[in-house]
């Protein structure tokens, strides 16, 4: 099956969408800068009308098929034999993600009314221009195009760290830290996109077209280092987190919202649209590795979170032991674990941007984060107490609110990989030990956050600053009361989100499933003989994505290969890599 | 119409349509010199709207009435092909856009003379020379005098004894420069017996001089043509060459002179020398170059047996690679230390032409498509360097309050509170030098190493174009920190005291050009780069 | 006035000698006469060049800088390049050098330092300026019709006609005509061909860059008489 529907119809929702709130942040630009409302209330209407308009992408969501859809695709750039598309669409794994993005900018720019007092417009425009970098990097196909949105990302983060930020020392170090280390892994990025494009994407960067060429297997290896390094920094994974705290210590709230709620997202979704589909022999050399890191950072991220002194602090550390958890339900590589790593993407980015979101109030009212500084807060404010409460509850994933989905299929799903999958395969039998240490970490993330919670909530009022605090406003009220409407809707029924990534989490299992056919029965399943039949019989495209054909293909090429030793153009590295293609399995050496 | 012989033969050798925007540029550099002299006392500004006419005739010419398709002139001197026009365009705006900046900037700096403009419209002659000078000899005239109408300008202001200083640096080493370029064309014409380009292709790659290089036989007893000896002349003859070009580019270890005679000249002049000198010197340098490696290699082709000219293209990419490396390195890690702006950008200046020598050396390895897309790459990295770089330093020239003041980073704290356009362009010139998308430095930047990567995936030389990408790309890295600090500055600390920026029409104008082109590169690159394009294909000879 | 004729007899000499030296490598001998020529300007120019450069009074490099180019003159000459080497020397040797000197002595320099090292100078200047009178007397003596035939035959007509010349006929006999070629090479008539056919674009040019010196001396100079006070610039005037 096509990726690609063959006869694109002309569908201009997904450009609709990624460039309203650019039109919006154009439109802000000529409004004088002591019209503060205005300058809210046309950033509102563009963020809403967008969500409005992106909530087409949900209901026109055509079910049951893996293929791209709303499709538009057109030449951007020519030069020579290089082209640039401008491609965009969405299927199952990036439908949800750009329909989080557009939920809650729309709240973020409400929590931003009364926070942000000074350079009200310029807070606006860098988040339009943000959702629509977010937009643009979560639907474009072309490689090139990607990697314009994905960097564009990073300016308007830049500003909104670097100038909204808490303490003015420390923003201006984190606003550069964080845009360095992102820079630091995209250009390797950018170097692995333009060698891919040369060599397999025809002077092309189609993402369909480069995933179905069949990368070569030595280079999968430093292109997949390249592109996970880059992703990796953005999750962040545990070696290169260090970042995060202090970006989201310095950024404002909506800041760090937007921050926990999609931009991380970004670098998970990379790996799952990216790195791993592309790279599938890439994923099983590095698997034990990312692996164990992704374990580490469930843990550590945990532990440390459980010492922080500062609630936001804490809620960030959470982000990491959190996006632990998605990654290692990414790679357990069946249906359970990916469907329940994209769940997960959603259900933390509306838990913890809810969390900053708590967090920002109190900062508001306080002008302090300091857990020491709190205690009986659930007297004072009843109504702020039980959002933040159910709040507390998803992040730590009580069954009926969201968290408890996406953990539960994660953990099942990298247990079953860790005993009979992809995880055992790549990293050898006793890998479910990953699940059994990850679940660990629940426990953790309970102690922490119930921890703070009650630290912060009950008891008596120490200090007498807290004693006449307001409660929540009307405002403040509308900013929680959607997400925690969504925190119950995912929680008690997930079925229609996950049957929307469904189709496109078994098409991609589908992908890997030759790097892992030794073990893994569960991916293989169904439909994939019926599509590797019919490749093999039709044999018009013999790409990646039917593994099984190729297979059959390459086990029928080595007799040929082992007969005819000088068959012309095949040099020795390519006889060999063919070879262990034939083999059935790439036994690669294992990192450990 | 049937031209008879001798029309032919004019409109072959002596078609002045050929080199009208030189014309044109000249007569009004004249022509600003008559008035200089007879409308004394009065304002500069009637100059610089006559040179800006004169300017923008020429780019009309350029654009719309050029002679086009491989047209050589003049015994083949120049040719105007769509090489040259592109070349052509980039010196005639950064012209336009440095008078444009140095309206308001002229009196503060207590210069404000018509020489000025005449010396703009000078270096600007010498820029289209270089730029449809298909003769080594052209070239060299482009050379100098591109080059000592620069010498003056970087000593124009009056009473500052740094602007002095590097005149006078830029003098002496400059002359020293010059004098290897031209020994090294007279080796080459030792060796070839012809200085043209041209000519040094349809020869078919045979190395006699005019004279010979002659030896003596000892076993005969004659003189003979001296096939080694000649070669090495004309070895050494490119180096020398190459030398003088690695000069005017600013390319390490022949760097030393850029940021004293950038900091030390009139702002608008380090404007102009940082993108119009290099955007000729690359021009001059493209055309010869591949001359060269083409010659070569005919002469490669014609050889029985070894020659040491066959090494030429290894040898040169050998030394192109290293000089590339050093030069972006260099560059970005001198520019990371420093705390004045405009010696920031100098060094940054530097490092682009590292960028930018990525590309040539790409370009002198390759052949066909991918060498046309090497050279349209590194045209179009000097097109967007233009608009990013003189917006720059059109942003600097805003912020002086005569002498140097206003050029420190910390000059710049706050500016985004109290001039938020101002800041906002700065962010973009940053960013594009930077190169983040969405602008023209990000674009440019990706073809360059495009060019270098798809090097490494068709030729065997995968080592080498791989690492100069690699290099380039954590150049890059080391580029975006000290690019974000006039941010930092800008944006996230606040004002001591608001500094008087004055939002003057001419200047304001000139930034706005600047932006509106950085973005509108980047995000539609696609007319500009298919007209690099079709002046890389137009370089082919024969 | 030194006119471009009196330099005819010396250059002549010297074109000849360049011929016999192509003739001489024809045959047996290996080091002819225009061999000994050039080394001996060779070495001249580069030892003086030497001297432009060490000698402490600016003076006396500047009168080595003379010396350099009358032997750079020569070796043009050698190589049959006649206009080239009178314009050598009447544009460099004569104009140019005449400036170097104004500007040295406008120059605020120390005048015990140019009297100590006049005597020693003097001898070096008196020495080379004989050299050249010695050149120049030789070759008035080996001035003989043929040489003033194929000066003429070089700059004025394309084919001499043979009748009238006998000498060229002679000659045209004795030698191909590649040598004729040679000795033509750098005449005049020759000259002004390429540098107006060939050459007429660059030469225009080079107009240009005549123009921006032109224009730099005037912003440099003007420069100059802004920054002193009156008083100073009458100073001067005086002091020259």
């Amino acid at each position: 099956m096509e990726l690609i529907p063959t006869n694109i119809a002309p569908s201009y929702w997904l450009s609709v969408i990624t460039f309203l709130p650019l039109v919006g942040a154009f439109v802000l630009l000529f409004l004088p800068r002591s019209e503060k409302n205005s300058a809210r209330w046309v950033a509102l209407l563009f963020a809403v009308v967008t969500f409005l308009v992106s909530l087409k992408l949900w209901f026109g969501f055509e079910l049951g098929t893996p293929q791209f859809q709303f499709v538009e695709q057109c030449d951007w750039i020519t030069f020579g034999k290089w082209k640039v598309q401008y491609f965009l669409g969405v299927d199952g794994i990036s439908l949800l993600i750009v329909l989080l993005t557009t939920f809650l900018t729309p709240i973020v720019v409400l929590s931003a009314w009364k926070a942000v007092q000074e350079k009200v417009k310029e807070y606006m425009i860098f988040m339009l221009l943000l959702e629509t970098a977010m937009l643009g990097a979560l639907v474009s196909l072309d490689l090139f195009l990607f990697y314009v949105f994905w960097e564009l990302m990073l300016i308007p983060m830049y500003f909104l760290i670097g100038i909204y930020g808490s303490n003015p020392e420390r923003r201006r170090y984190a606003a550069i830290k964080f845009f360095i280390f992102t820079m630091v892994g995209s250009v390797f990025m950018l170097i692995g996109i333009i060698y891919l494009g040369a060599k397999y994407g025809g002077y092309t960067f189609s993402y369909p077209a480069i995933l179905d060429a069949g990368i070569d297997v030595y280079p999968q290896m430093w292109l997949f280092l390249a592109f996970a390094v880059t992703f990796a920094i953005k999750v962040p994974m545990f070696p290169f987190h260090t970042w995060l705290p202090d970006a989201h210590t310095e950024a404002p709230t909506g800041g760090s919202v937007i921050l926990a709620g999609i931009l991380l997202k970004m670098g998970t979704y990379g790996f799952v649209r990216f790195a791993m589909p592309l790279f599938p022999d890439g994923v099983r050399f590095f698997m034990p590795a990312l692996a164990v890191l992704a374990v580490i950072g469930i843990i550590y991220g945990a532990l440390v979170a459980m010492v922080q002194p500062d609630v936001k602090r804490l809620v960030a550390f959470s982000s990491v032991s959190h996006l632990g958890y998605v990654m290692l339900g990414l790679f357990a590589l069946n249906a359970m674990g990916v469907q329940g790593g994209i769940f997960q993407m959603i259900s933390h980015g509306l838990s913890t941007g809810a969390l900053f979101l708590i967090v920002g109030m109190i900062y508001e009212r306080r002008h302090t984060r300091m857990i020491s500084e709190f205690g009986g807060l659930a007297k004072v404010m009843p109504v702020f107490a039980a959002c933040f409460l159910i709040v507390t509850l998803s992040s730590i994933g009580l069954p009926s609110t969201n968290g408890f989905v996406g953990e539960f299929l994660i953990l099942i799903g990298a247990f079953t990989s860790g005993t009979n999958g992809a995880l055992s395969s790549a990293c050898g039998p006793g890998a479910y030990w990953f699940a059994i240490i990850a679940a660990l970490g629940v426990i953790f993330g309970a102690v922490y956050m119930l921890w703070m919670f009650q630290r912060v909530m009950y008891g008596k009022v120490t200090n007498p600053k807290n004693e006449n605090l307001k409660d929540l406003s009307l405002r403040e009220f509308v900013v929680l009361a959607p997400i925690i409407l969504f925190i119950f809707i995912m929680g008690i029924f997930p079925t229609p989100f996950l049957r929307r990534m469904e189709a496109s989490v078994k098409y991609f299992n589908n992908h890997y499933a030759k790097q892992f056919t030794d073990v893994n029965a569960e991916t293989a399943s169904t439909d994939a003989p019926e599509k590797a039949k019919q490749a093999a019989v039709t044999s018009e495209k013999p790409g990646r994505a039917f593994a099984r054909a190729r297979e059959a293909v390459a086990v029928k090429k080595d007799a040929d290969i082992n007969n005819a030793p000088s068959r012309p153009g095949a040099g020795p590295a390519l006889k060999s890599g063919m070879k262990k293609r034939a083999a059935g399995v790439p036994r690669l050496p294992e990192l450990k | 119409m049937n031209p008879s012989g001798i029309q032919l033969f004019l409109k072959q050798n002596f078609d002045i349509q050929t080199v009208m925007p030189l014309i044109v540029v000249a007569a009004t550099a004249l022509l600003v010199l008559l008035l200089e002299a007879t409308i004394r006392g009065k304002s500069r500004t009637f100059l610089t709207a006559v040179s800006l006419v004169g300017l923008g005739v020429a780019l009309l010419l350029t654009l719309f009435n050029f002679p086009g398709a491989k047209q050589s002139s003049f015994y083949g001197m120049v040719r105007t092909d769509a090489f040259a026009q592109f070349f052509t365009v980039i010196a005639l705006a950064a012209g336009s856009l440095t008078l444009l900046l140095s309206a308001n900037y002229l009196p503060k700096i207590k210069s404000d003379t018509g020489e000025f403009h005449a010396l703009v419209l000078l270096a600007v002659c010498g820029m289209i020379l270089m730029a449809i000078g298909n003769d080594l000899i052209v070239l060299f005239l482009g050379i100098e005098t591109m080059s000592i109408a620069m010498y003056i300008l970087c000593g124009i202001r009056v009473d500052a004894e740094k602007s002095n200083e590097s005149s006078l640096k830029y003098l002496l080493l400059g002359a020293f420069a010059s004098a290897f370029l031209l020994f090294g064309i007279a080796l080459i014409y030792g060796a070839t017996g012809t200085t043209n380009i041209e000519a040094l292709i349809n020869s078919g790659g045979v190395l006699y001089g005019i004279s010979g290089i002659k030896e003596y036989q000892w076993d005969t007893g004659a003189y003979q043509f001296a096939e080694t000896a000649a070669q090495y002349f004309f070895i050494l003859g490119v180096a020398f060459v190459f030398l003088g070009f690695a000069f005017k580019i600013g390319a390490v270890p022949f760097h030393m002179w850029t940021p004293d005679v950038y900091q030390g000249a009139p702002t608008s002049v380090t404007g102009f020398m940082a993108v119009g000198v290099k955007a000729a010197a690359f021009a001059a340098l493209i055309r010869v170059f591949l001359g060269i490696v083409d010659f070569g290699d005919l002469y490669s082709s014609n050889a029985i047996a070894y020659q040491p000219l066959m090494d030429l293209k290894d040898v040169l990419l050998g030394v192109i690679w290293l000089v590339a490396v050093l030069t972006m390195t260099l560059g970005n890690l001198s520019a990371l230390i420093q705390t004045n702006l405009k010696r920031m950008l100098a060094f940054s200046s530097i490092a682009h032409a590292g960028y930018a020598l990525v590309g040539v050396s790409v370009a002198l390895r390759l052949s066909g498509d991918d060498r046309d897309a090497a050279v349209g790459a590194v045209m179009f990295y000097l097109l967007a360097y233009m608009f990013m770089n003189l917006g720059a330093f059109g942003v600097v020239i805003m912020m002086n309050r005569g002498n140097d003041e206003g050029e420190h980073l910390h000059d710049y704290n706050g500016l985004a509170s109290y001039r938020p356009l101002v800041a906002a362009a700065m962010a973009v010139f940053m960013f594009s030098l930077a190169g983040i998308p969405p602008t023209a430095g990000f674009v440019g930047k990706f073809y360059i190493f495009s060019a270098a990567v798809s090097a490494g995936t068709v030729e065997g030389y995968g080592l080498y174009f791989y690492s100069l990408a690699i290099i380039g790309v954590l150049n890059s890295i080391i580029s975006v920190y000290y690019y974000l600090y006039p941010l930092r500055n800008m944006y996230f600390v606040s004002a001591e005291r608001e500094h008087k920026v004055e939002l003057r029409p001419l200047m304001s104008a000139s930034i706005l050009i600047s932006t509106i082109f950085v973005l509108w590169i980047g995000v539609m690159p696609k007319g500009f780069l298919s007209r690099a394009l079709e002046g890389a294909k137009a370089l082919f000879f024969g | 006035m030194i006119s471009l004729e009196s330099y005819i007899p010396a250059l002549a000499f010297l074109a000849e000698a360049a011929a016999d030296a192509v003739k001489t490598g024809a045959s047996e001998m290996n080091f002819g006469a225009g061999d000994f020529f050039f080394y001996l300007f060779a070495v001249i120019a580069v030892f003086s060049a030497f001297m432009v450069v060490t000698a402490e009074s600016p003076i006396s490099s500047a009168l080595f800088l003379v010396v350099t180019f009358f032997a750079m003159a020569a070796i043009y000459a050698l190589l049959s390049a006649h206009f080239l080497a009178v314009i050598q020397v009447l544009v460099y040797a004569g104009a140019i050098m005449v400036l170097f000197l104004f500007v040295i002595m406008l120059l605020d320099l120390r005048k015990e330092e140019l009297i100590e090292k006049r005597h020693w100078l003097l001898g070096a200047v008196g020495f080379v300026v004989g050299i050249a009178l010695v050149v120049l007397m030789v070759a008035s003596f080996r001035l003989s019709q043929n040489v003033e035939v194929a000066v003429k035959s070089g700059t004025d007509q394309e084919a001499p006609d043979a009748a009238k010349f006998p000498a060229i006929q002679e000659s045209a006999d004795q030698i191909d005509g590649s040598r004729i070629e040679a000795a033509r090479f750098g005449t005049t008539r020759r000259v002004s061909k390429h540098l107006f056919r060939e050459y007429l674009f660059p030469f225009e040019v080079a107009s240009l860059l005549l123009l921006v010196g032109i224009i730099g001396v005037v912003v440099i100079s003007r420069r100059r008489r802004r920054r002193r006070p009156p008083g100073e610039v009458i100073d001067e005037e005086g002091a020259s």
